[in-house]
């Protein structure tokens, strides 16, 4: 039944996406889509075992880098090299994993924050191959679908929306598995779960390289459809913090939480850039405090704080948060 | 050699900034349990207080090429009284939700911060034309930059007034039991608010005073809070989270560190080499270099 509302709601939104004629409408669902899906993939990380990465913006980078370089060098297709690239940053998780993931709170966010500072400036250092601070363009004039190279931006949003869909489903998934079961025991408590027999160090690095690999498949096409490696917007902490917010904004037990998020971030940014300029820091100004509005009225997210709206407007007496 | 003793030395006045600004996020995180991510915007504020105190001009007279430094207290209470504002307005209510809310609380606030600091100031760089900028002394072929030195030289005082409230002062046993536990420091009569007050004040008191102190050769922008912060977030975790004067050891090994590696090798890879020291200190010692066992502040 959830699921086949969240299917029903992404292909709506990809119909909307389809027949409107607003280049700049179909622009902001796509940045919308691509957003949901990272805090989608983030979410699986954080939402179901509670740690916090502020690091995630690396897998986008390392699988994103990887292909482009693997197409311009070598002519892979990134069907391939994004293979590849996800392959990357799964086992750059799977050895962050491993070191970090037994430190708690704000010990591993911390953790995640510097592991992808030391291979972003990696990246950076090795500019012969990755273009350094200036970058790698993508030029394509044809359509090439087995390059991901589609003239019309349309097919981006079809195929963002379409791994939001697909990444809510394995969330979804993952919850009712035998695997989440682990991981809820592993939040519930570590010492209980262990004594139950869940090897949680293993538990934990799985699903922060599932995590990892699902943030990557994002990042492959991503940077084919803004056809610009930057390294401005992969390497600082912008990305990783945003798509921390957008999560939490929404609502990390729910989920259609990051895709709540998505939307209210996107929509807050854009009116903000529509009515102020983008280049006066309304948008940010907007932004940071609309999330401390937020987090002081209903540090749940978005999700908690419609349910008890709808629970006023049915009279009902609103839960308190605990 | 001379390099080498020049980068040391130099490491060791930038590390005297990170120092102050660490201490105070020490301080929060000792007591509160609260990772302030928002720490580099109130040092932002302040340098944007400070600069605006010293262009109304210097003490005529008095205080002889120092003239800019009479912004330093002004500015040091201002900022004392914003940590006052922040305590009772938003933390004495997040502290009661969980670890992400506060997570969240504070990233949306320095990401706001820098907002209304570019629409209220513009992103221009500022400096107030001072004396002290550029300004050295040479001995022996090494060059002492004089604004650092100063900075660095108040870090050392106000870290051993620091250690001397909290292990004298009943402000400081308070702090201390309710860093150990909150819940029974309460029992004990302790008003842990009152303590949560207090040390959010002293925390952005001290973090003014460290925007006052590097104004005179820094440059301002709506930015400039990330360049410090993340060092100080690596100084206080190889320090040990919650050690507050450890943290003074931990900012001046950051300066050091990142001085000798930008020296000895590229720029690029100096970061790498300072987040790389940091994740062996996280994976090897969590509780930090400084800290011994389980002793908090």
């Amino acid at each position: 039944m959830r699921r086949a509302l969240v299917i029903l709601m992404v292909w709506m939104a990809a119909a909307v996406g389809l027949v409107s004629s607003n280049d700049y409408f179909v622009s902001v669902a796509t940045t919308m889509a691509f957003l949901a899906l990272w805090a989608q993939s983030w979410n699986l990380l954080c939402g179901l075992t509670g740690n916090i990465s502020l690091g995630h913006s690396v897998f986008v980078a390392v699988a994103a880098y990887v292909t482009v370089i693997l197409f311009q060098q070598a002519g892979v297709s990134p069907l391939l090299g994004g293979l590849l690239g996800i392959l990357g940053s799964v086992v750059l998780a799977g050895i962050v994993g491993a070191a970090t993931l037994r430190l708690r709170g704000p010990y591993f966010t911390l953790a995640t924050l510097s592991a992808a500072a030391v291979v972003l400036s990696v990246i950076l250092h090795y500019s012969e191959l990755t273009g350094g601070p200036s970058g790698l363009a993508i030029t394509f004039a044809h359509d090439s679908p087995f390059d991901l190279e589609f003239t019309n931006v349309r097919a981006y949003f079809l195929i963002a929306t379409g791994l939001l869909a697909t990444v809510t489903l394995i969330l979804d998934l993952l919850k009712r598995s035998k695997l989440g079961f682990y991981i809820a025991a592993i939040k519930s408590s570590e010492e209980a779960a262990a004594a139950a027999g869940v090897r949680v160090a293993l538990v934990k690095v799985i699903v922060f390289c599932l995590s990892a690999a699902l943030t990557a498949l994002g990042g492959v096409v991503y940077v084919f459809y803004i056809g610009f490696l930057d390294p401005n917007f992969l390497s600082g902490l912008t990305l990783s913090v945003e798509i921390a917010l957008i999560a939490v904004v929404g609502g990390i037990n729910y989920l259609i939480g990051p895709i709540i998020g998505a939307i209210f971030y996107e929509a807050i940014d854009t009116a903000a850039n529509a009515t102020f300029g983008a280049s006066g820091g309304w948008d940010v100004m907007l932004l940071g405090f609309a999330v401390v509005v937020l987090v002081m009225t209903e540090p749940r997210g978005l999700c908690e704080l419609a349910i008890r709206l709808l629970r006023l407007v049915r009279g009902r007496p609103a839960r308190s948060w605990s | 050699m001379i390099i080498f003793l020049q980068s040391i030395l130099n490491g060791l006045l930038i590390g005297g900034v990170y120092a102050l600004v660490a201490m105070g996020l020490n301080l929060m995180f000792g007591v509160m349990k609260l990772v302030n991510f928002a720490h580099g915007e109130f040092l932002m504020a302040g340098m944007y207080v400070a600069v605006g105190l010293a262009s109304l001009g210097t003490l005529p007279g008095a205080l002889g090429i120092f003239g800019i430094y009479w912004v330093a207290l002004p500015t040091m209470f201002v900022m004392a009284a914003v940590g006052f504002a922040f305590y009772l307005l938003l933390l004495d209510r997040a502290a009661r939700f969980g670890e992400s809310p506060q997570i969240l609380l504070t990233i949306g606030l320095s990401i706001g911060a820098q907002g209304l600091a570019q629409v209220l100031r513009g992103s221009s760089f500022r400096l107030v034309p001072n004396p002290i900028n550029g300004a050295a002394i040479r001995f022996g072929g090494l060059n002492l930059q004089l604004g650092p030195a100063i900075a660095f030289i108040v870090a050392l005082g106000v870290t051993v007034v620091m250690a001397w409230i909290l292990r004298a002062t009943r402000f400081g046993k308070s702090a201390r039991a309710v860093a150990e536990s909150a819940e029974t420091a309460e029992m004990l009569g302790i008003e842990v608010r009152r303590v949560y007050l207090v040390s959010t004040s002293i925390a952005i008191g001290l973090v003014g005073l460290a925007a006052a102190l590097i104004i005179p050769y820094q440059y301002t922008f709506p930015n400039v809070g990330q360049n410090f912060v993340v060092v100080a977030f690596l100084a206080i975790v190889i320090a040990g989270l919650g050690n507050v004067v450890g943290a003074v050891f931990g900012g001046l090994l950051m300066g050091v560190m990142q001085s000798l590696t930008a020296s000895y090798f590229d720029l690029d890879l100096s970061t790498a080499a300072i987040y790389l020291l940091f994740l062996a200190v996280l994976i090897l010692r969590p509780q930090g270099l400084f800290t011994r066992g389980r002793r908090t502040l």
